[in-house]
Protein backbone atom coordinates (compact mmCIF):
# COMPACT_ATOMS: atom_id res chain seq x y z
CA UNK A 1 0.00 0.00 0.00
CA UNK A 2 1.58 3.57 -1.06
CA UNK A 3 1.80 5.71 1.81
CA UNK A 4 0.53 9.29 1.51
CA UNK A 5 3.16 10.52 4.06
CA UNK A 6 6.19 12.51 2.96
CA UNK A 7 9.89 12.45 4.48
CA UNK A 8 10.74 14.96 6.41
CA UNK A 9 13.27 17.38 4.62
CA UNK A 10 16.18 19.59 5.95
CA UNK A 11 15.68 23.13 5.87
CA UNK A 12 12.51 25.46 4.33
CA UNK A 13 10.12 22.50 3.60
CA UNK A 14 7.02 24.49 3.42
CA UNK A 15 6.70 24.87 -0.45
CA UNK A 16 6.92 21.01 -1.12
CA UNK A 17 4.31 20.64 2.04
CA UNK A 18 2.34 23.59 0.73
CA UNK A 19 0.82 22.08 -2.59
CA UNK A 20 -0.28 19.20 -0.98
CA UNK A 21 -2.72 20.91 1.27
CA UNK A 22 -4.10 22.85 -1.37
CA UNK A 23 -7.49 22.40 -2.76
CA UNK A 24 -7.27 21.62 -6.47
CA UNK A 25 -8.67 24.75 -7.38
CA UNK A 26 -5.89 26.73 -6.03
CA UNK A 27 -3.45 23.81 -7.13
CA UNK A 28 -4.02 24.88 -10.79
CA UNK A 29 -4.87 28.41 -10.22
CA UNK A 30 -1.19 29.04 -9.85
CA UNK A 31 -0.30 27.27 -12.92
CA UNK A 32 1.35 30.70 -15.65
CA UNK A 33 -1.80 29.64 -17.85
CA UNK A 34 -1.33 32.96 -19.77
CA UNK A 35 2.39 33.43 -20.18
CA UNK A 36 2.74 36.33 -18.16
CA UNK A 37 6.71 37.31 -17.23
CA UNK A 38 7.53 36.34 -14.36
CA UNK A 39 9.83 38.20 -11.58
CA UNK A 40 13.49 36.19 -11.67
CA UNK A 41 14.27 34.44 -8.87
CA UNK A 42 18.27 34.00 -7.65
CA UNK A 43 18.34 30.14 -7.71
CA UNK A 44 19.08 29.94 -3.84
CA UNK A 45 16.18 31.45 -3.07
CA UNK A 46 14.30 28.65 -5.27
CA UNK A 47 12.63 25.84 -3.36
CA UNK A 48 11.06 23.32 -4.72
CA UNK A 49 7.25 25.02 -5.26
CA UNK A 50 9.05 27.29 -7.19
CA UNK A 51 11.12 25.52 -9.48
CA UNK A 52 8.04 23.33 -10.32
CA UNK A 53 6.08 25.87 -10.93
CA UNK A 54 3.72 25.15 -8.19
CA UNK A 55 4.16 28.86 -6.25
CA UNK A 56 1.47 31.90 -6.85
CA UNK A 57 3.62 33.42 -9.99
CA UNK A 58 4.02 37.18 -9.78
CA UNK A 59 4.69 39.12 -12.85
CA UNK A 60 7.08 41.95 -13.59
CA UNK A 61 4.33 44.61 -13.64
CA UNK A 62 4.70 48.15 -14.84
CA UNK A 63 3.91 49.46 -11.91
CA UNK A 64 6.94 49.32 -9.81
CA UNK A 65 9.53 51.80 -10.35
CA UNK A 66 12.14 51.49 -13.27
CA UNK A 67 15.24 50.60 -10.90
CA UNK A 68 13.35 47.83 -9.44
CA UNK A 69 12.12 46.58 -12.79
CA UNK A 70 15.69 46.47 -14.16
CA UNK A 71 17.17 44.95 -11.19
CA UNK A 72 15.21 41.85 -11.66
CA UNK A 73 17.22 41.03 -14.79
CA UNK A 74 20.09 38.21 -14.61
CA UNK A 75 22.18 40.54 -16.13
CA UNK A 76 25.51 38.64 -14.69
CA UNK A 77 24.32 35.32 -15.01
CA UNK A 78 22.42 32.99 -17.14
CA UNK A 79 18.75 33.38 -17.43
CA UNK A 80 16.38 31.78 -14.40
CA UNK A 81 13.75 31.23 -17.47
CA UNK A 82 14.51 28.56 -20.08
CA UNK A 83 15.85 30.65 -23.13
CA UNK A 84 13.26 30.15 -25.67
CA UNK A 85 13.70 27.81 -28.72
CA UNK A 86 14.03 30.70 -31.96
CA UNK A 87 11.50 29.52 -34.00
CA UNK A 88 13.84 29.40 -37.06
CA UNK A 89 11.69 27.80 -38.98
CA UNK A 90 8.40 29.85 -38.69
CA UNK A 91 10.16 33.17 -39.54
CA UNK A 92 11.82 31.58 -42.91
CA UNK A 93 7.86 30.18 -43.20
CA UNK A 94 6.55 34.26 -43.14
CA UNK A 95 9.71 35.41 -45.42
CA UNK A 96 8.02 32.58 -47.76
CA UNK A 97 4.57 33.69 -47.68
CA UNK A 98 5.35 37.50 -48.14
CA UNK A 99 7.41 36.98 -51.02
CA UNK A 100 5.21 34.74 -52.89
CA UNK A 101 4.09 35.25 -55.76
CA UNK A 102 0.40 34.27 -58.01
CA UNK A 103 3.11 31.50 -60.18
CA UNK A 104 5.00 30.08 -57.09
CA UNK A 105 1.16 29.82 -55.16
CA UNK A 106 -0.30 28.23 -58.00
CA UNK A 107 2.15 25.52 -58.15
CA UNK A 108 1.45 24.34 -54.49
CA UNK A 109 -2.52 23.27 -55.68
CA UNK B 1 -22.66 45.43 -56.37
CA UNK B 2 -22.66 44.95 -59.89
CA UNK B 3 -19.25 44.85 -62.44
CA UNK B 4 -20.45 46.94 -65.71
CA UNK B 5 -18.49 49.78 -66.86
CA UNK B 6 -20.34 53.05 -67.18
CA UNK B 7 -18.91 56.98 -66.67
CA UNK B 8 -15.50 57.43 -66.08
CA UNK B 9 -14.01 58.01 -62.75
CA UNK B 10 -12.94 61.96 -62.48
CA UNK B 11 -10.88 61.81 -60.11
CA UNK B 12 -8.62 58.88 -61.46
CA UNK B 13 -8.68 60.96 -65.03
CA UNK B 14 -7.25 64.09 -63.47
CA UNK B 15 -4.59 61.79 -61.02
CA UNK B 16 -4.26 58.46 -62.25
CA UNK B 17 -1.67 57.27 -59.57
CA UNK B 18 -3.20 58.34 -56.68
CA UNK B 19 -3.13 54.69 -55.47
CA UNK B 20 -4.62 55.65 -51.77
CA UNK B 21 -8.15 56.01 -53.42
CA UNK B 22 -9.52 54.55 -50.07
CA UNK B 23 -11.55 58.02 -49.14
CA UNK B 24 -15.18 57.18 -49.57
CA UNK B 25 -15.65 59.98 -51.96
CA UNK B 26 -12.64 58.85 -54.06
CA UNK B 27 -13.65 55.57 -54.27
CA UNK B 28 -16.89 55.73 -55.42
CA UNK B 29 -17.99 58.54 -57.93
CA UNK B 30 -21.57 59.57 -57.18
CA UNK B 31 -22.93 61.12 -60.86
CA UNK B 32 -26.29 62.70 -59.94
CA UNK B 33 -27.12 63.72 -63.44
CA UNK B 34 -27.54 60.05 -64.20
CA UNK B 35 -28.06 58.77 -61.35
CA UNK B 36 -25.45 56.12 -61.30
CA UNK B 37 -22.43 54.87 -59.17
CA UNK B 38 -19.12 54.58 -60.58
CA UNK B 39 -16.48 53.34 -59.09
CA UNK B 40 -12.81 53.93 -59.26
CA UNK B 41 -12.48 50.63 -61.30
CA UNK B 42 -14.52 51.54 -63.77
CA UNK B 43 -17.83 49.46 -62.60
CA UNK B 44 -21.02 50.50 -61.61
CA UNK B 45 -22.07 50.01 -58.53
CA UNK B 46 -25.86 49.79 -56.87
CA UNK B 47 -26.53 50.78 -53.36
CA UNK B 48 -29.14 48.05 -52.10
CA UNK B 49 -30.41 47.45 -48.49
CA UNK B 50 -31.00 44.08 -46.51
CA UNK B 51 -34.13 43.08 -48.44
CA UNK B 52 -32.24 42.72 -51.43
CA UNK B 53 -30.44 39.88 -49.69
CA UNK B 54 -33.43 38.26 -48.55
CA UNK B 55 -35.59 38.91 -51.35
CA UNK B 56 -32.85 37.04 -53.53
CA UNK B 57 -32.20 34.20 -51.25
CA UNK B 58 -35.38 33.53 -49.71
CA UNK B 59 -37.11 34.12 -53.35
CA UNK B 60 -34.75 31.35 -54.51
CA UNK B 61 -35.18 28.93 -51.93
CA UNK B 62 -39.20 28.89 -52.35
CA UNK B 63 -38.30 28.60 -56.16
CA UNK B 64 -36.28 25.10 -55.72
CA UNK B 65 -36.01 24.56 -52.10
CA UNK B 66 -31.82 22.82 -51.04
CA UNK B 67 -30.97 23.70 -54.41
CA UNK B 68 -31.23 27.21 -53.61
CA UNK B 69 -27.33 26.91 -52.05
CA UNK B 70 -25.92 25.36 -55.27
CA UNK B 71 -27.30 27.85 -57.27
CA UNK B 72 -25.85 30.43 -55.35
CA UNK B 73 -22.68 28.88 -55.27
CA UNK B 74 -22.76 28.50 -58.75
CA UNK B 75 -23.56 31.88 -58.86
CA UNK B 76 -20.20 33.01 -56.90
CA UNK B 77 -18.62 30.82 -58.77
CA UNK B 78 -19.08 32.62 -62.30
CA UNK B 79 -18.74 36.25 -60.57
CA UNK B 80 -15.85 34.78 -59.19
CA UNK B 81 -14.47 34.03 -62.39
CA UNK B 82 -15.49 36.99 -64.22
CA UNK B 83 -14.11 39.23 -61.77
CA UNK B 84 -10.67 37.76 -61.93
CA UNK B 85 -10.26 38.64 -65.43
CA UNK B 86 -12.06 41.94 -64.77
CA UNK B 87 -9.25 42.67 -61.80
CA UNK B 88 -6.27 41.40 -63.98
CA UNK B 89 -7.14 44.48 -66.28
CA UNK B 90 -7.28 47.50 -63.13
CA UNK B 91 -4.47 45.80 -61.68
CA UNK B 92 -2.68 46.02 -64.65
CA UNK B 93 -3.77 49.53 -65.17
CA UNK B 94 -3.17 50.41 -61.60
CA UNK B 95 0.32 49.30 -60.73
CA UNK B 96 1.49 48.89 -64.45
CA UNK B 97 2.30 45.50 -63.57
CA UNK B 98 0.87 42.14 -64.32
CA UNK B 99 -0.56 40.40 -62.06
CA UNK B 100 1.20 37.05 -62.34
CA UNK B 101 4.67 39.05 -61.31
CA UNK B 102 3.35 40.82 -58.37
CA UNK B 103 3.55 39.59 -54.23
CA UNK B 104 0.47 37.29 -53.91
CA UNK B 105 -0.39 39.47 -50.54
CA UNK B 106 -0.43 42.45 -52.19
CA UNK B 107 -2.26 41.29 -54.63
CA UNK B 108 -4.94 39.23 -52.95
CA UNK B 109 -5.38 42.32 -50.65
CA UNK B 110 -5.52 44.79 -53.96
CA UNK B 111 -8.07 42.49 -55.06
CA UNK B 112 -10.65 42.21 -52.04
CA UNK B 113 -10.59 45.63 -50.83
CA UNK B 114 -12.84 47.03 -53.21
CA UNK B 115 -15.30 44.48 -51.97
CA UNK B 116 -15.16 45.90 -48.06
CA UNK B 117 -15.63 49.13 -49.06
CA UNK B 118 -19.03 47.78 -50.98
CA UNK B 119 -19.78 46.30 -48.23
CA UNK B 120 -19.12 42.66 -48.68
CA UNK B 121 -17.44 42.22 -45.47
CA UNK B 122 -13.12 42.07 -44.47
CA UNK B 123 -11.03 39.09 -44.92
CA UNK B 124 -8.04 37.44 -43.72
CA UNK B 125 -6.22 34.93 -45.79
CA UNK B 126 -4.62 32.07 -43.62
CA UNK B 127 -2.02 30.44 -46.33
CA UNK B 128 -0.62 28.36 -43.09
CA UNK B 129 -1.63 25.04 -45.10
CA UNK B 130 -0.34 25.88 -48.55
CA UNK B 131 1.97 23.72 -48.93
CA UNK B 132 -0.10 20.67 -48.51
CA UNK B 133 -2.50 22.05 -51.30
CA UNK B 134 -5.28 23.99 -49.16
CA UNK B 135 -6.01 27.40 -47.61
CA UNK B 136 -8.77 29.20 -45.29
CA UNK B 137 -10.26 32.79 -46.14
CA UNK B 138 -11.63 34.16 -42.97
CA UNK B 139 -14.64 36.56 -43.56
CA UNK B 140 -15.76 39.42 -41.01
CA UNK B 141 -18.77 40.81 -41.72
CA UNK B 142 -20.78 38.55 -44.00
CA UNK B 143 -23.02 40.56 -46.00
CA UNK B 144 -25.65 37.46 -46.52
CA UNK B 145 -25.04 35.66 -42.95
CA UNK B 146 -25.63 39.66 -41.09
CA UNK B 147 -28.56 39.98 -43.03
CA UNK B 148 -30.02 36.12 -42.54
CA UNK B 149 -28.98 36.29 -38.89
CA UNK B 150 -28.50 33.50 -36.69
CA UNK B 151 -30.44 30.18 -38.75
CA UNK B 152 -27.79 27.55 -37.98
CA UNK B 153 -26.53 26.87 -40.77
CA UNK B 154 -24.38 28.28 -43.37
CA UNK B 155 -25.26 30.39 -45.69
CA UNK B 156 -22.47 32.08 -47.52
CA UNK B 157 -22.54 29.98 -50.79
CA UNK B 158 -22.00 33.06 -52.77
CA UNK B 159 -18.80 33.72 -51.56
CA UNK B 160 -17.59 30.41 -51.48
CA UNK B 161 -18.18 30.35 -55.34
CA UNK B 162 -16.85 33.82 -55.73
CA UNK B 163 -13.54 32.56 -54.12
CA UNK B 164 -13.52 29.21 -56.06
CA UNK B 165 -14.15 31.16 -59.11
CA UNK B 166 -11.53 33.82 -58.34
CA UNK B 167 -8.71 31.43 -56.98
CA UNK B 168 -9.51 28.87 -59.81
CA UNK B 169 -8.51 31.61 -62.51
CA UNK B 170 -5.47 32.86 -60.87
CA UNK B 171 -4.10 29.15 -60.14
CA UNK B 172 -4.98 28.15 -63.30
CA UNK B 173 -6.30 24.79 -61.68
CA UNK B 174 -9.78 23.84 -60.86
CA UNK B 175 -10.43 24.79 -56.96
CA UNK B 176 -13.68 24.44 -54.84
CA UNK B 177 -14.07 26.21 -51.71
CA UNK B 178 -16.76 25.29 -48.77
CA UNK B 179 -18.03 27.50 -45.58
CA UNK B 180 -16.60 25.48 -42.62
CA UNK B 181 -17.78 27.70 -40.13
CA UNK B 182 -20.47 30.48 -40.15
CA UNK B 183 -22.28 33.76 -38.83
CA UNK B 184 -25.17 32.13 -39.27
CA UNK B 185 -24.96 29.37 -37.05
CA UNK B 186 -23.91 31.10 -34.40
CA UNK B 187 -20.10 31.75 -34.83
CA UNK B 188 -18.38 35.35 -34.74
CA UNK B 189 -16.88 34.94 -37.80
CA UNK B 190 -17.02 32.69 -41.53
CA UNK B 191 -14.47 31.05 -42.23
CA UNK B 192 -14.17 28.94 -45.97
CA UNK B 193 -11.63 26.03 -46.96
CA UNK B 194 -10.10 26.38 -50.35
CA UNK B 195 -8.88 23.93 -52.50
CA UNK B 196 -8.90 20.99 -54.26
CA UNK B 197 -12.28 19.29 -55.41
CA UNK B 198 -11.58 15.92 -53.43
CA UNK B 199 -10.38 17.78 -50.45
CA UNK B 200 -13.45 19.88 -50.49
CA UNK B 201 -15.72 17.13 -51.00
CA UNK B 202 -14.08 15.21 -47.92
CA UNK B 203 -14.47 18.49 -46.46
CA UNK B 204 -18.34 18.31 -47.18
CA UNK B 205 -18.61 14.91 -45.78
CA UNK B 206 -17.65 15.37 -42.45
CA UNK B 207 -18.92 18.57 -42.47
CA UNK B 208 -22.42 16.41 -43.21
CA UNK B 209 -21.51 13.74 -40.36
CA UNK B 210 -21.33 16.68 -37.52
CA UNK B 211 -17.50 17.93 -37.82
CA UNK B 212 -16.72 21.19 -36.45
CA UNK B 213 -14.32 23.97 -38.54
CA UNK B 214 -11.72 22.69 -35.80
CA UNK B 215 -12.60 19.12 -36.65
CA UNK B 216 -11.76 19.64 -39.98
CA UNK B 217 -8.99 21.90 -39.57
CA UNK B 218 -7.33 19.09 -37.70
CA UNK B 219 -8.19 16.62 -40.27
CA UNK B 220 -6.89 18.20 -43.41
CA UNK B 221 -3.66 18.85 -41.53
CA UNK B 222 -3.02 15.41 -39.99
CA UNK B 223 -3.93 14.63 -44.34
CA UNK B 224 -6.86 12.50 -43.67
CA UNK B 225 -8.73 11.62 -46.30
CA UNK B 226 -12.27 10.18 -46.61
CA UNK B 227 -13.18 6.35 -47.51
Amino acid sequence: MMSSTLADRNGSSHGLNGWLSKSVRLFFEAYNWEGQILTPVAPENLDVADILGLAQPQTLGLSISVSQFFANFPWEGSPVIAAPIAPLEIQAEVADESSLTLDAFSELF
Amino acid sequence: MVTTADQPHRLRQTAPKKHNHYGFRDFFQFNRESGTITDWNGSRNILTSEDFIIGLLEGLEEEVGEASAAIMYSIGLEWGKQDSLFFDKWFEQEFDMSTRRANLMFLLETWWWPFTSQGWGRWEVDMADRKQGFMFINLFDSAVARTLGDVGKPVCHLYAGLFAGFFTEMVRKQLSCIEIQCYSMGETYCKFLLGGKERIDAAAFWMNEGATARDIEKRLRSGDQVG
